[in-house]
């Protein structure tokens, strides 16, 4: 097979920090080439240099045998690379259409765009991927899983050779993944070269021809198929083994009631939602994409309204106003679209870690005590592995999983009765998702309330007590889990066993 | 019917809120007078806005990538006073008007470097531009009045097509073409990427440079324009003109829905119902006796108000 890209001995630096040494790896046309890595390792920042958003400070790349200077977005583009971001690029005030074709429109004399042509090829691709989405839709109105997709569709429309996909999957669940895998396999068929990330080992194994590992910034080594088993990347990736397990499940389940909700409903999102979280259970949440999951839990923090029904927090009537006024009472949201509605970027990590608990280290007079932001942020970034560890760096030059890591952590430093977690390990590798399901047991056991979003199968069902399932806005089951199997989710999901 | 319904639903809320408020205004006044719905009346009443109501398109352009420019406030006394000068000592109009524009494309350019390179809010930037073209123009007059300009200007300057004045007929052509454009046109529209989200406009591809620098220099022209015609009209140029006239501008940019907190959003469409409302508003105040020095107060109040309608309660997600 002809080679696509061939990466020689690159190298990167952030102020002085090294976190690409001599990296040299060789993409073929006619493969998908995964990538894999703990957070941090450096996948994102190769990509960014093969995309032409970062410049390389040493080494050479070469495009179709040909080296190539590639200093800009558009000049990687120029040469045949596309790139799906881990952390979504859309400009949520315009349509999905443009979106889509922004910097490549399609226009007639003095720059006129053809506006219907686009809509038309957009709906076409959005339709290849499975999507029910119109083109003419503002991408702010659009649920997060959603945008993901139009992200694809945005690198499919570009009809390039070299297709580089950063955490595509992150936020999806099985089934759009799945329409996603399909799409891929025919486009190498079709000889094209895919570069494939993710933490999730089972897709990374099912889909990739090879698997290349890196760690802090270092080629491990590449694995044909044959080689790539769980096992042996795991330890390629952090240099020794790791048994995936999930946290023992919940010591009692007779607390406290926290959080119980009648009858929510919301005009075109969800209906008639019930359940309840008692004091040191997780409750886990699990719907399609659509399903109304994340907006059940926007409107229980008072980001969206409540149409009817009633919600009580720890015994009493509860409707809140604002976000703000829900974590005063107790009841905080981790956010799944961390760049939009979680973190903020510009700041420092022990700004963020206290951002939702000022009270806490505020002293006489409103003012900040250093010492203890300094010592709550060092606590949290021990219990959570954040890595850099330093607790003055900017939230901005973390890799996606860790900037994950720091989200959790501000949510934790407010000590919530109630927490609702949307795709807590959403980008994190598999050692720390072990460390994330073992403090969010943690926490339940000392009396915190947990409910959990999550697209992952796995994940719901090692961590939580309860699973309850929703699909186009309607709770079609809560199901104790015991016995439970990933069919007999998906079945209760699809709405082919009805139960009340 | 169907049709109008289905626009009006679509409808960004704040243009409707104004569009609702003029009519109101448009009844109350006339059932009070009738003579502010006679043709000469709203010519009177446009005319009094046409300077801002072209400096508002351009304006819009600069608020919805983020940014602002009060710069404005200088560059239009000084086109006026330098297209006076050059039309008092013999240049032929139309070359004098040509000049004028590329001294005003150049102040843009400047504007946006002086931004790009020291990285400072465009806020500042032209601010200080507006403090030193004030002074400019004030040294370049002496701060006297520039007049007694030659009669084929002036005769030039007072012709009418199709009953319209030339800063009529420029401000109809010039929205027109700019709404085209930004409904349209591709540089135009990546206005709304670079305001909405520069980093992603930029791994799109987008040059967002290029597109800061158009939307710049476009504000500077569209000044000039105004500048050109003010000179026509008065027939007379000084360093007093357009006093406030920037915030006027801006006023009626918010009015009409754009974001001044928040790149990405605003319209041509609603920046023109913005101007026609302060125009109309300008004129009860004028047509009721009230005292013009209200006017400024009410500007004042129609900012702040737009701005909380636009941040507080016609917020989007
Ligand atoms: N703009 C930046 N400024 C400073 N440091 C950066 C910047 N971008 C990345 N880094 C650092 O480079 C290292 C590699 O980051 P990168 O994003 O490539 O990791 P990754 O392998 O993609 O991790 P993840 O799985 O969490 O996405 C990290 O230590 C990160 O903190
Ligand atoms: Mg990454």
């Amino acid at each position: 097979m002809r080679e696509a890209v061939g990466i020689d001995k690159v190298s990167k630096s952030f102020f002085g920090n090294k976190v690409l040494h001599d990296v040299s790896l060789s993409i073929k046309y006619g493969e998908i080439h995964s990538i894999c890595g703990e957070n941090g390792a450096g996948k994102s920042t190769l990509m960014k240099i093969i995309g032409g958003i970062y410049n390389s400070d040493g080494g050479t790349i070469t495009v179709n045998g040909e080296e190539a200077s590639l200093r800009t977005p558009q000049e990687a583009y120029l040469r045949g690379i596309g790139i799906v971001h881990q952390e979504l690029s859309l400009a949520d005030n315009m349509p999905v259409w443009h979106n889509i074709f922004v910097n490549r429109e399609i226009t007639g004399p003095l720059g006129f765009i053809k506006r219907r042509d686009m809509q038309q090829r957009a709906s076409e691709i959005l339709e290849k991927l499975d999507m029910r989405v119109d083109p003419r839709a503002k991408v702010s109105t659009l649920p997060f899983a959603t945008k993901q997709m139009i992200e694809i569709g945005k690198l499919l429309s570009m009809d390039v050779d070299v297709l580089i996909l950063d955490e595509p999957t992150s936020a999806l669940s099985e089934r759009e993944s799945q329409a996603l895998f399909d799409l891929l396999l025919s486009l190498k068929k079709q000889g094209k070269a895919i570069i494939f990330i993710s933490h999730k080992l089972d897709e990374v194994r099912q889909i990739s021809d090879r698997v290349t590992v890196l760690r802090d910034g270092r080629l491990v080594g590449t694995l044909t198929r044959e080689e790539a088993t769980t096992d042996r990347i795991v330890s390629m990736m952090v240099g020794r083994d790791i048994d995936e397990f999930y946290p023992p499940k919940a010591k009692r389940r007779d607390g406290k009631i926290m959080l119980k909700c009648s009858g929510l409903s919301r005009k075109d999102k969800f209906e008639d939602i019930s359940f309840d979280v008692r004091e040191g259970e997780i409750l886990g949440l699990y719907g399609l994409v659509g399903s109304g999951r994340t907006e059940v839990a926007l409107s229980l923090v008072g980001a969206d309204k409540i149409d009817s029904g009633t919600v009580e927090l720890d015994g009493m009537s509860f409707r809140a106003r604002s976000p703000r006024q829900a974590v005063k009472s107790g009841l905080c949201y981790l956010s799944e679209d961390r760049k939009q509605l979680g973190l903020f970027l510009e700041m420092t990590l022990e700004e963020n870690f206290v951002s939702s608990s000022l009270e806490r280290v505020t002293g006489q007079f409103g003012v900040i005590q250093e010492k203890q932001v300094k010592s709550i942020s060092e606590q949290l970034m021990e219990q959570l592995g954040v890595v850099p560890k330093r607790s003055e760096a900017l939230a901005a030059s973390l890799s996606g999983g860790n900037q994950q890591k720091v989200l959790l952590g501000k949510w934790l430093s407010a000590n919530p009765r109630v927490l609702i977690v949307d795709e807590p390990s959403r980008g994190v590798d598999i050692g720390a998702k072990s460390n994330i399901h073992f403090l969010l047991r943690e926490l339940a056991d000392r009396g915190m309330a947990i409910l959990m979003i999550s697209s992952d199968l796995p994940e719901i069902l090692g961590l939580s007590d309860r699973v309850m399932v929703m699909h186009e806005g309607r709770l079609k089951g809560i199901l104790e889990n015991t016995d439970l199997t990933q069919e007999g989710i998906m079945n209760v999901a699809y709405g082919e066993v009805g139960t009340p | 019917m169907n049709k109008v319904i289905k626009a009006v639903r679509g409808m960004d809320k704040q243009m409707g809120v104004i569009l609702f408020l003029l009519v109101v205004i448009t009844i109350v006044m006339a059932l009070d007078n009738p003579y502010f719905l006679t043709v000469h009346n709203f010519t009177v009443m446009a005319e009094g806005f046409l300077f801002e109501g072209i400096m508002a398109l351009a304006m819009t352009l600069v608020i919805v990538s983020g940014g602002i420019d009060i710069s404005v406030g200088g560059v239009f006394p000084l086109s006026a006073i330098l297209m006076a000068l050059m039309v008092r000592s013999g240049y032929n109009y139309y070359l004098a008007m040509l000049i004028v524009l590329l001294v005003a494309a150049m102040i843009g350019f400047i504007n946006n470097e002086l931004r790009r390179i020291l990285k400072i809010h465009p806020m500042i930037v032209t601010m200080a531009m507006l403090l030193t073209l004030r002074g400019l123009n004030l040294a370049i007059t002496d701060g006297r009045v520039i007049s007694r300009l030659p009669l084929g200007f002036i005769e030039m300057a007072n012709k009418r097509l199709m009953g319209l004045s030339w800063p009529m007929l420029a401000y109809i052509v010039l929205a027109m073409v700019w709404f085209v454009l930004s409904k349209k046109q591709r540089s135009f529209l990546h206005v709304y990427f670079v305001g909405g989200n520069p980093a992603s406009a930029a791994l799109s591809g987008i040059r967002t440079e290029n597109v800061y620098r158009m939307v710049y220099m476009l504000s500077s022209m569209l000044a000039a324009v105004a500048g050109i015609l003010a000179t026509m009209v008065y027939n007379s140029a000084s360093s007093n003109f357009g006093q406030g006239i920037e915030m006027r501008v801006i006023t009626a940019v918010a009015i009409g829905g754009a974001s001044l907190t928040r790149g990405g959003i605003g319209s041509i469409e609603g920046t023109i119902l913005g101007s026609l409302f302060l125009a109309m508003i300008y004129n009860a105040f004028i047509m009721s006796g009230v005292s013009a020095y209200y006017q400024d107060v009410f500007t004042g109040l129609m900012l702040v108000i737009a701005v909380v309608l636009r941040t507080q309660v016609f917020r989007k997600e």
